[in-house]
């Protein structure tokens, strides 16, 4: 939990003029705040910085983002080792400067929060939505929209949005017990007419760096020779990927699953006969992932979602019978 | 009694019984009432082993529930495997831990480790979606909800994690998980993971920036 920092102090103390201003709204408000939020994230040219708190680590980044035909981002850290990430449409390259490497990733889907109207009836099922208040964040004025989820599968969030562009200038996530789990917050902002190249360049210089390509890529498919057989209700599948594995082997697959405001990721991949690790729990943020190894297989879920949850999303992988007979066969009996 | 409806309930208990296992097996109970009665008296082993049995029934059925548990035969389905083959001592037959259902192991692992780290969860209903036929049918659960928890490894002391330090515990453990090693995302598959999923979450979570930092700052987590 996010406790006794100085961002959690100096949240306290910014929230305190929201009651204050009476700035309370229904949930029509706040979905319009949301749309306005999901057309902002694709739309605005801006470069700030920002903070994230992830509960065990404060970090400063900065962020470069070209909105438009052309999205392209940029997000450094200006800490440690000086990670970055950059964004081209479906294309993700992010680099490690501690390890030499660049992990490439290309075909990714439209990478801003889409909020399509079909979604609004289904997330209303599971969340409650309302304006809440108004604040300020980075010198600008803001609004304070609340989700709050229905059951205790997945997590609640605070955002405070431009009262002009509907931009997010502020986020928090919080856990069922109401607890803030991840937070992250524009310590300054500024809107471009136009983003400068060079602050789209990576400032790390990659010469030599390994490059390391995921070669996952959307499947159309055909029925998914897995069966996730309990999720969170609301949750659907978004994508299924898949990459090619070592000869003999079958596919590596991601599943992809969402509701809306979160995602799911469930990863199923052979293991070796010797592999260890039954019950990994992992966890970053309010992001958990959790393992386990099942006739042959290792099975990942990963998301945003509270860490019960998402083993319990693990734990009930199958293989899908009648597709298993055709395309999924034990590790054992491959080798 | 048909094994295989003994192991069906067991993992429909567990919440890991496939749909068309669950309509079948749903089938058979309503036309089999002994089934019915080994599905009641799992739910109410289940009870006594997570201490939640209602407080008018006679204070010492737990410990004659457990008695009964250790001369029952066991049908369950086989224990998980929670180390390496070769990290284990070997064991005869006599001394191999008879197969429990996974529900079972971790409230034994609750006996016998003080500080075992049951970290309660209280899934309460949600608006329709999101459960299970075993939470559903279920005629005695612990509540109506479908609580899920998670325990460290016998003999393992671990740390609580990050996300539950300063949470109560709001439910004792009826379909528990077990949790050998948490870590964060390190490690090459760790990281792989989080930067696979990043690429996919930023597209559809309500905060697009923080997939991505998240993965920019983990470096932090090997300065720790």
């Amino acid at each position: 939990m996010i406790g006794g920092t100085f961002i959690r102090r100096l949240g306290l103390f910014m929230l305190l003029p929201v009651a204050a201003l009476g700035a309370e709204g229904g949930l029509g408000d706040a979905l319009a705040w949301l749309q306005k939020m999901a057309r902002a994230a694709h739309q605005q040219n801006y470069e700030g910085d920002f903070v994230y708190d992830d509960g065990e680590h404060l970090d400063a980044l900065r962020i470069v983002h070209q909105g438009g035909e052309q999205e392209r981002e940029r997000i450094v850290s200006l800490n440690g080792s000086g990670r970055e990430v950059l964004r081209e449409g479906g294309k993700v390259s992010c680099i490690f400067p501690e390890s030499r490497q660049i992990y490439e990733d290309t075909d990714l889907p439209g990478y801003a929060f889409q909020f399509p109207e079909a979604d609004i009836a289904r997330l209303q099922r599971f969340y409650d939505m309302a304006v809440v208040g108004r604040d300020r964040v980075a010198d600008r004025p803001t609004v304070v929209v609340e989700i709050t989820p229905r059951d205790e599968f997945r997590y609640g969030y605070r955002l405070w949005l431009d009262e002009e562009t509907a931009l997010m200038l502020k986020s928090e996530l919080v856990d069922p017990q109401g607890q803030v789990v991840e937070r992250l917050m524009f310590t300054r902002l500024s809107y471009l007419d136009q983003v400068p190249e060079a602050l789209l360049r990576p400032r790390v210089r990659t010469d030599g760096f390994q490059r390391v390509v995921n070669e996952g890529r959307p499947t159309s498919a055909e029925r998914s020779p897995w069966l996730v057989s309990w999720l969170p209700g609301g949750f659907r599948l978004t994508e299924e990927r898949r990459k090619p594995a070592a000869e003999g082997q079958p596919p590596l697959v991601q599943m992809v699953f969402g509701d809306g405001f979160s995602l799911v990721s469930v990863f199923i991949e052979p293991a070796p006969s010797d592999e260890a690790g039954e019950g990994v729990l992992l966890d970053k943020g309010a992001v958990h992932g959790y393992s386990i190894l099942r006739d042959g297989y290792r099975i990942t879920a990963i998301g945003e979602l509270p860490a019960p949850a998402v083993a319990r999303i693990a734990r009930s992988v199958r293989p899908h019978e009648l597709a298993h007979a055709q395309t999924v066969r034990p590790v054992a009996a491959a080798q | 009694m048909n094994h295989s409806l003994d192991n069906d309930i067991s993992a429909l208990m567990d919440d890991e019984l496939p749909p068309d296992a669950r309509d079948e097996l749903y089938q058979a109970l309503k036309s089999d009432t002994e089934l019915v009665g080994k599905w009641a008296r799992y739910h109410v082993i289940r009870d006594a082993l997570t201490n939640q049995l209602p407080e008018h029934l006679h204070l010492d059925l737990a410990d004659r529930v457990r008695e009964a548990i250790d001369s029952e035969p066991t049908h369950f389905l086989p224990q998980k495997r929670s180390t390496p083959p070769a990290a284990k001592p070997a064991e005869s037959e006599s001394e191999a831990p008879v197969a429990r259902p996974a529900w079972f192991m971790p409230a034994a692992a609750a006996a016998t480790v003080a500080a075992v780290a049951i970290l309660g969860f209280q899934l309460d209903r949600g608006p329709g979606e999101g459960m299970t036929m075993a939470e559903r049918a279920a005629p005695s659960g612990p509540s109506p909800s479908a609580p899920v928890a998670l325990v460290s490894q016998r003999g393992q002391e671990m740390p609580p994690p990050q996300w539950l330090r300063g949470t109560p515990t709001v439910a004792a453990s009826a379909s528990p998980v077990l949790v050998n090693e948490h870590r964060p995302f390190t490690g090459s598959d760790g990281e792989r993971y989080l930067v696979e999923h990043s690429g996919v979450a930023a597209g559809g979570s309500v905060n697009t920036v923080f997939p991505y930092a998240r993965m920019v700052s983990q470096d932090m987590a090997g300065v720790r």
